[in-house]
């Protein structure tokens, strides 16, 4: 299989030499610049002739050109991720400009709307798990300010696979945290993400479908061999306050003896000192580990004795079972691989190196599929020798921008945007899975769980692209100044911690376990049906719980008042699994932890649960029909307080009514049928709440054309 | 992989078993061995007691059960241990529960109790995750719950409730992991809020219903005749609004309101919310749904851990005796088999905070009903229940035993959409059948 990718490379770059597949040099090659449009429609259209040069030679035709409502309503959510609202669709629709396609691109493009909707798309390739432990936060954090400054993605990924060190200074490392102690499983998602490439089978055995061995897959685990997931830095804080107690204790480690010392009574002794002294550290350490709970598990070390070694079952001849594995990369067709001392920075410079024969032509061909809802070669994260690509001269020419622009995504997605190609009607069958697709225009999509949440949203609220969640800063701030004081903090310090810690702790067991005897009793009484009794318990147990919370205020008091740095500590175990922010729910789905919860809208659409790589899935089930025939979320737009109830409400004709629920829905006017057929509904308030509720549950606002 | 193949090496399994243990042989043709389908009991499992289950309730402890302080009791191995706690008789004689169990002491004829599980998952996520599933867990794949393979692996009795059911199960897990969406299990959060966005709202009648439903379809008139031929995901919504819609007015749906039942079954179960679930989970099963997993979370009892016992392990103890009583009142219990699992058991000696820590090594588990023989203790923990000293079980031979009491081919591969292969049994899971009378 690596040979043939080799192969393949080589046919590419012998395309490359024609003029078609060279963009033009002026494309922006920092992240903030942004190209000159006359070169971005240049390099557009390069990419439609290169689309449309195949449909000649197979005898077919491009789709027409969308009308105007329609590519508003495709650019949207394409490329921001919700529908526009009233104001921006009347707004886009009553320009009489002759650009104004390109205007609405661009604007949306550089929007922070844009910045919500590719969150969302990195969060589900990279399997982001906000509220896993604390380093979540921080990961979640990094890779909002990575999309918010538009980090090439090359560095981007770069920074996660070479990244080690603690999570509050480096949070990149949540990447290789999502999977403590799974280095295979982090490896084999690795090479499926970035590399577009499955290696999992061969992580128990060569793989019967492609040609990767068992060894290979451990040559290429090998370059994690050393990561360790705790943290050295807290074991030795750990330490050193143990050896601080047992000194203020009187317990010394015992001077060792001469070599040449024979005395028993003296070695007995000494024996005995030194086993003291180590259940002194042990006791202490043990004591103060709770301390450190949330230090300790969030780094990345690196332990170079650590080695990884053939499994126990290893069958076959090109090595024995404990055999130590060296690092070796996939496609070792590379001239200027990095060895460095850090191996897993060796590992990333090769993954995301331009010559890496897979990793540009998956993101090339990842970004298309983000664009036109279909990618050039499907499985995006399977090619295999049998990988049949629809448009092997588009794919190679957004591969040659994104080395030529520095891997800017964001100016890529803009070439692709412009292009005819997106202008197109969809197509009306659908592509048979795994079939390669001839792009006479874009395929036709259900609106993602976050898009349809989103546009909810929009339809309650207005534009809310600008909110964001303080509280997932707030906390992340909060956890690394906490990490900061631990660091800090000298010994004497943190066992007066631990110790106001304990205490309240102590307490706060002992009404614990008072209010689970009297649920016992009270589930007692409940069964002897004696309400009166009954409310007595409950009252009771208000009671201790107010007591309960009280302590606990109060001991964060008295932490604080000695402890001024140990304050945020308190503070963040107060604050922990709490975060979705601002109460009125005014946040895209972007800014919510993740993953979102079960049961909700979003997971009943089908947003992923963020277990497995790209795990969104827009299937249809009866629960998601039953929620929008009957769920609070359509209810809430449609009879409650929201942005399309007032603009109906200022609306004065029925004409205009409707015309104003239309603009809201699906962005667009009414036709002269639909308005004969359902103006006379406009003049009930029911009638009318009813109607909008049956736009929303159209297939026509579900799906985008 | 060949499914035929698979498919002989458990009938082979189960005829070399057959022979060894009970000196019989099977009868059949190759010809009926290979027109097996995964649909009906196979007579190969009705051969060894198995096939008489058609659904199962499976109640999972989240948290890690204590065994000590439930079907594995150990007065004799002292206080450190066992605490002031006693031991108490059953109505089988020998087999002895913990003094929380006293209503499953009147049932423990019915009870086949694995003494003997044993896995190597200390971790709460990674314990639960291999318990469901007989798999360890990967970055790279879900797998599917004993309740996605039976829902694979049967046919629906029911045609308008989904075959597979959750009752206040947490995010993720258990669910049918990379198979078909359709496969997924319906969600129930709470047991007494029966299903979600089943009805009406208040504020709409029935003819403004109506209404919505007619006007969405002539909105998309124009859509659907440009997409529907076309596109089976477009489709799809017309199916499943129309599949909706047949839910909202099928009768069964009353099967989800707690409601109907009398204040004397009410009374039976308890009033705990896992009560409520293992009510509801019998009137689903009642009306045909395949599989329905309850859970009962807050096992995880690092301190006060006889303070937590009193509390929880009546709730338990009712529910579970009410669910076994009903369920044969109601000539049910045949067909149906209840499940009792969790991940991991706790440290035998008590802590100094008064509580059990993670323990793999040994725990129990339970099944009753659906086939199962009753009144039996299977393997065998030494005198403090630290270490399994007969019969071991693992996650995969636990979930092999499931597919047995139903008949299913356990061990048929079936492929993810990435082309890996699994199955029920996981690789090496073998049914106990020693559970099965």
């Amino acid at each position: 299989m690596a040979s043939t990718f080799k192969f393949r490379t080589k046919i590419i770059s012998l395309l490359g030499c024609s003029i078609l597949l060279h963009p033009p040099t002026a494309l922006a090659q920092t992240p903030q610049e942004t190209t000159d449009l006359k070169v971005i429609r240049s390099t557009s259209s390069m990419i439609d002739q290169a689309v449309e040069t195949d449909l000649v030679a197979d005898n077919l035709k491009p789709f027409a050109i969308i009308d105007e409502p329609t590519f508003l309503r495709r650019s949207y959510i394409n490329i921001i991720g919700r529908i526009p609202t009233h104001q921006e669709s009347l707004s886009f629709l009553h320009n009489t400009e002759k650009d104004k396609r390109a205007a609405l691109i661009d604007s949306l493009i550089y929007s922070k709307g844009h910045q919500s909707q590719i969150f969302n798309y990195w969060a589900d390739m990279l399997r982001l798990k906000t509220n896993h432990e604390q380093y979540g936060i921080g990961w979640h954090i990094w890779l909002r300010d990575s999309v918010q400054s538009n980090k090439p993605y090359n560095k981007m990924v770069f920074e996660m696979l070479s990244a080690s060190g603690h999570a509050s200074k480096n949070p990149a490392v949540g990447y290789y945290l999502r999977d403590r102690g799974m280095l295979l499983d982090n490896i084999s998602n690795t090479v499926q993400v970035f590399l577009g490439t499955q290696i999992g089978c061969a992580q128990c055995h060569d793989d019967p479908y492609e040609d990767w061995t068992q060894k290979q897959y451990y040559q290429l685990a090998a370059f994690g061999s050393n990561i360790d997931y705790k943290s050295q830095s807290a074991i030795n804080k750990i330490k050193e306050t143990a050896i601080f107690k047992a000194s203020e204790n009187g317990i010394q480690k015992p001077t060792p003896l001469l070599a040449n010392n024979r005395d028993k009574q003296l070695k007995k002794e000494q024996q005995k000192l030194e086993k003291n002294y180590q259940q002194a550290i042990r006791k202490t350490s043990n004591d103060i580990q709770s301390l450190f709970k949330d230090f300790k598990k969030n780094e990345i070390s690196l332990n170079n004795s650590k080695k990884l070694k053939l499994p126990k079952d290893y069958q076959y001849n090109d090595g024995k079972p404990g055999d130590t594995v060296t690092p070796k990369p996939l496609f070792p067709n590379i001239s200027d691989l990095h060895q460095g001392p850090n191996k897993l920075e060796n590992f990333a410079h090769w993954l995301t190196h331009p010559d890496n024969p897979q990793f540009t032509k998956n993101i090339a061909n990842r970004l298309w599929k983000q664009v036109f809802g279909y990618a050039l070669a499907e499985p995006i994260d399977n090619w295999t020798d049998r990988t049949k690509v629809s448009h092997p001269k588009a794919l190679a020419l957004v591969e040659n921008i994104l080395r030529q622009n520095n891997y800017n995504t964001r100016e890529t997605l803009r070439i692709l945007y412009h292009t005819q190609l997106f202008q197109r009607s969809v197509a009306t069958t659908e592509v048979p899975p795994g079939d390669t697709y001839d792009f006479q225009g874009p395929v036709l999509r259900r609106l993602s769980a976050l898009e349809l949440h989103d546009s909810l949203l929009t339809l309650q609220f207005g534009n809310i692209d600008e909110n964001t969640n303080s509280q997932l800063t707030n906390r992340w701030q909060t956890y690394t100044h906490s990490i900061n004081a631990l660091v800090t903090s000298q010994p004497q310090i943190l066992l007066q911690i631990d110790e106001i810690a304990d205490k309240n702790e102590e307490q706060i067991y002992k009404l614990q376990a008072k209010s689970r005897a009297l649920v016992l009793e009270k589930s007692k009484v409940d069964n002897l049906a004696l309400t009166e009794k009954s409310k007595q318990i409950d009252q009771l147990r208000k009671k201790i719980y107010h007591e309960i919370n009280t302590l606990k205020k109060q001991t964060s008091k008295n932490i604080a008042e000695n402890l001024p740095v140990a304050l945020s500590m308190t503070q963040m175990n107060s604050t922990k699994n709490k975060g979705h922010g601002n109460k009125n729910h005014k946040m895209r789905a972007s800014e919510m932890p993740s993953p979102f919860k079960g049961g909700g809208l979003l997971r009943t659409f089908g947003a992923s649960d963020r277990e497995t790589p790209d795990a969104a899935y827009t299937d249809a089930s009866i629960p998601q029909t039953l929620a929008l025939l009957n769920g609070k979320e359509i209810l809430t737009v449609t009879n409650n307080k929201s942005n399309l109830r007032d603009s109906f409400s200022k609306a004065k004709s029925p004409q205009e009514k409707l015309t104003s629920l239309f603009i809201n829905i699906y962005s667009r006017y009414p036709s002269e049928a639909e308005i004969k057929k359902y103006l006379p509904l406009m003049n009930d308030k029911n009638q009318a709440q009813t109607f909008a509720k049956a736009m929303l549950n159209s297939k026509r606002f579900l799906f985008l054309q | 992989m060949s499914n035929k193949l698979t498919e002989l090496n458990r009938r082979d399994f189960l005829a070399s078993t057959a022979r060894t243990c009970f000196g019989v042989t099977l009868g059949g043709s190759m010809a009926q061995l290979f027109n097996t389908t995964a649909f009906a009991a196979d007579p190969a499992a009705i051969a060894h007691g198995g096939g008489k289950a058609k659904h199962v309730i499976y109640l999972y402890m989240s948290g890690g059960m204590t065994h000590l302080d439930t079907f594995d009791p150990k007065p004799q191995a002292g206080a450190e241990i066992h605490g002031d706690k006693k031991a108490i008789n059953t109505n089988v004689d020998g087999i002895q529960l913990s003094e929380y169990l006293p209503n499953l002491a009147r049932h423990t004829d019915k009870l086949s109790i694995i003494r003997s599980m044993n896995t190597t998952q200390g971790a709460h996520g990674p314990g639960k995750y291999f318990m469901r599933t007989g798999y360890t867990q990967r970055a790279s794949i879900t797998h599917p719950s004993a309740g996605g393979w039976v829902n694979k692996l049967t046919e629906p009795i029911n045609k308008t409730i989904p075959g597979f059911i959750t009752i206040s199960c947490g995010n993720g897990h258990p669910g049918a992991g990379f198979m078909e969406p359709n496969l997924q299990p319906l969600p129930i959060g709470d047991a007494l809020s029966g299903l979600q966005n089943a009805s009406i709202p208040k504020q709409v009648t029935e003819s403004e219903f109506h209404q919505q439903l007619n006007i969405r379809q002539e909105l998309d008139h124009d859509f659907d005749q440009k997409f529907s031929p076309g596109h089976k995901d477009v489709r799809a919504y017309t199916e499943m609004y129309n599949a909706a819609v047949k839910l909202m007015r099928s009768e069964d749906l009353e099967a989800f309101d707690l409601s109907k039942e009398t204040p004397t079954v009410h009374k039976l179960y308890g009033s705990s919310k896992f009560a409520k679930g293992c009510l509801l989970a019998r009137r689903l099963v009642e009306k045909g749904v395949r599989f329905v997993e309850v859970e009962l979370g807050g096992f995880d009892w690092h301190n006060d851990n006889f303070g937590q016992a009193a509390e929880k392990l009546p709730i338990v103890d009712q529910a579970f005796a009410a669910l076994i009583e009903d369920l044969k009142v109601k000539g049910l219990l045949e067909s149906t088999l209840i499940v009792l699992a969790t991940e991991f058991g706790r440290s035998p000696k008590i802590t100094s905070d008064g509580g059990r820590n993670h323990f793999p090594k040994a725990f129990s588990c339970i099944m009753a009903g659906g086939g199962t023989k009753g009144g039996y203790v299977h393997g065998e923990t030494d005198v403090t229940g630290s270490s399994v000293i007969k019969d071991k079980v693992s996650a995969p031979d636990f979930n092999a035993s499931i597919g047995h009491a139903l008949g299913l081919p356990y061990d048929k591969i079936i492929h993810s959409a990435s082309k890996r292969p699994f199955s029920m049994a996981s690789r090496e899971g073998k049914p106990i059948l020693e559970l099965f009378s």
